[in-house]
């Protein structure tokens, strides 16, 4: 068990991205801005041979290998960022996250054995040389942030010590075709809680974090280059509908209180969110009313913003790149804008950070995630001082 | 050391789910790997008087080793004769995970921890999982259930000691497990 000065700390971070490969990387180009899911180079880019209704340009490349490749990448990446000694710890486990994960594999080879979707984890642990138990979720659009939030409970029961969590997916035709049948692709961009929003992009990349129980003292975090303290999470599901978001939003609302008492603080004292904002409109719309319901009065203190606008939805991994903003936030003191909104929702009723982003010190951040299937994970990440 | 009751058991073979007796709402949509999960959690459920249990306090833990491997492959098999005209947008979610972990949750109006896991080795990994939300009291009840595509699926309704003493009620047996 945690004892009293110990908290759950993020000492290693993770990515691989179409807005760059460090956090800092990452950062940056979310600050510069732009529209990065369009900039990501495939090498050899072509349409499929069978373009019955496909809408874009998907490349050719084989679906295990790309999220394999990404998955390992990042996690030995925050590995080597940690740069810590596993043999000292007692018990490590990986917790990997994906939402498609080798599905658009299957469309290739048909003699896969009926296991063959489940191996994605143990491949991604063995490709970063890591020798440790992994787990691995497929729970769609909160994949990678509930690998977090499931890491922080193995620490607080005891269960291991240390933990490498995130998220990972790479581009899916599957997802694509599916979402463009529920026509929920913006053909031109991705424009979280915009007036004239009409849909997700399509993103891919891989974040990981290593967590662990650490002192709390202030120096001991400067010390163990801790990049944030993960203060709280909490794991709801709607039990709703298979697609869409409960409209009353009675789990996300009951989740963010929850994750709010547990870390000890109250709603005035979380300065920006970085929202699930999908720039779907009745997603994105539920999602202001539960941030106004929830923060009544404070909130007009609170930033909020999205990070799809430039990113594209990244499915499993989507979770953990919210995550990695928000500690971005946490070390720049600044929040970037929402990308690509160019004018407001008019039932906005948040301060949403557009057009340009704004400094700000920021100390305690909300991050959530909400997944098809109606599971919600609603993180609270503190910064040091 | 964690004791977890086992209040009952339940399997479902995929060759009984046509006679399983149970109407599905959504039927129409749903694959098999969502009826036979479904249709072993509801019958736990009723076995062990669910209803009693508090629907933030219900947890479900979703575990398999195939995942939904039909529903995958049917999709690639219309995408490629037919193009991504032809997908039926009702069937999409069948490919996903979340979605027969989503039917489960709505049939017993489970609003508590939910997670669905790939398991590539021992299903026990499903229950440490179940362990470690009981001891930090996160939930009264998880239901774990193991669904392999085109065969059968099994599943527990676990109770954590303490709740069952408070309730007064009597486990079946009691899976131990060391955390820490």
């Amino acid at each position: 068990m945690i004892r009293q000065n110990e908290q759950i700390q993020i000492t290693g971070v993770g990515v691989v991205s179409a807005c760059g490969n460090t956090l800092q990387e990452f950062f940056t180009s979310l600050l510069i801005g732009g529209n990065y899911e369009k900039n990501i180079d495939f090498g050899n880019c072509v349409k499929f041979s069978y373009n019955k209704g496909i809408l874009a340009e998907m490349p050719p490349f084989q679906a295990e290998e790309r999220v394999t490749d990404l998955g390992s990448l990042a996690l030995k990446r925050a590995y080597e960022d940690w740069q810590g000694n596993i043999e000292s710890y007692s018990k490590t486990v990986c917790i990997i996250g994906s939402g498609m994960g080798m599905a658009d594999e299957l469309k290739n080879h048909v003699d896969e054995p009926a296991f063959y979707l489940s191996s994605l984890a143990g491949k991604i642990t063995r490709y970063a040389g890591l020798n440790c138990e992994s787990i691995y979720i497929g729970n769609a659009c909160v994949s990678g942030s509930q690998a977090v939030s499931l890491g922080i409970d193995l620490l607080e029961s005891g269960y291991c010590d240390l933990v490498f969590a995130g998220g990972v997916d790479c581009l899916s035709l599957m997802a694509y075709a599916g979402f463009n049948r529920l026509n929920a692709i913006d053909r031109s961009s991705c424009r979280p809680f915009d007036k004239n929003r009409a849909g997700i992009s399509v993103g891919e990349g891989a974040v990981f974090f290593v967590l662990e129980k650490k002192n709390a003292s202030e120096e001991a975090k400067v010390q163990n280059k801790s990049y944030a303290t993960i203060l709280s999470a909490s794991v709801t599901n709607d039990a709703y509908h298979i697609v869409r978001m409960d409209p009353n939003g009675t789990e996300i609302l009951r989740a963010m209180e929850e994750t709010t008492y547990k870390a000890g603080i109250e709603k005035k004292d979380i300065d920006t969110v970085i929202a699930h904002g999908t720039g779907t409109i009745l997603n994105d719309k539920t999602e202001l009313k539960i941030l106004h319901d929830f923060f009544g009065e404070y909130r007009k203190e609170i930033c909020v913003m999205s990070v799809k606008g430039a990113i594209g939805h990244t499915g499993g991994a989507a979770g953990s790149f919210n995550i990695l903003t928000a500690i971005g936030c946490i070390q720049y003191g600044k929040v970037p804008r929402t990308s690509n909104t160019r004018e407001l929702d008019e039932d906005c009723c948040v301060p949403v950070v557009y057009g340009t982003g704004i400094n700000r010190q920021v100390k305690t951040v909300m991050a959530n995630t909400f997944a098809f299937g109606g599971t919600n994970i609603i993180l609270l990440l503190r910064g040091h001082g | 050391m964690i004791n977890m009751g086992v209040r009952c058991l339940h399997y479902t073979s995929y060759k009984d789910l046509n006679n399983c007796g149970i109407h599905f709402k959504d039927g129409r949509i749903m694959d098999d790997f969502s009826k036979m999960t479904v249709a072993t959690a509801k019958a736990l459920y009723e076995k062990a008087l669910g209803s009693e249990i508090k629907p933030h306090r219900f947890g479900i833990v979703l575990a398999t080793k195939t995942g939904n491997y039909d529903s995958v492959r049917g999709f690639h098999k219309v995408l490629s004769k037919d193009g991504a005209s032809a997908i039926n947008p009702s069937l999409f979610p069948n490919v996903m995970l979340s979605t027969p972990l989503c039917y489960v949750a709505k049939e017993l109006k489970a609003t508590g921890f939910t997670i669905p896991l790939f398991i590539d080795k021992g299903y026990d990994q499903a229950l440490r999982i179940a362990a470690v939300v009981f001891k930090l009291d996160k939930c009264d009840a998880i239901i774990v259930l193991y669904t392999e595509e085109k065969q059968k699926c099994f599943g527990l309704f676990l109770e954590s000691e303490e709740f069952l003493l408070k309730r007064e009620k009597n486990a079946r047996f009691y899976i131990s497990t060391n955390i820490n």
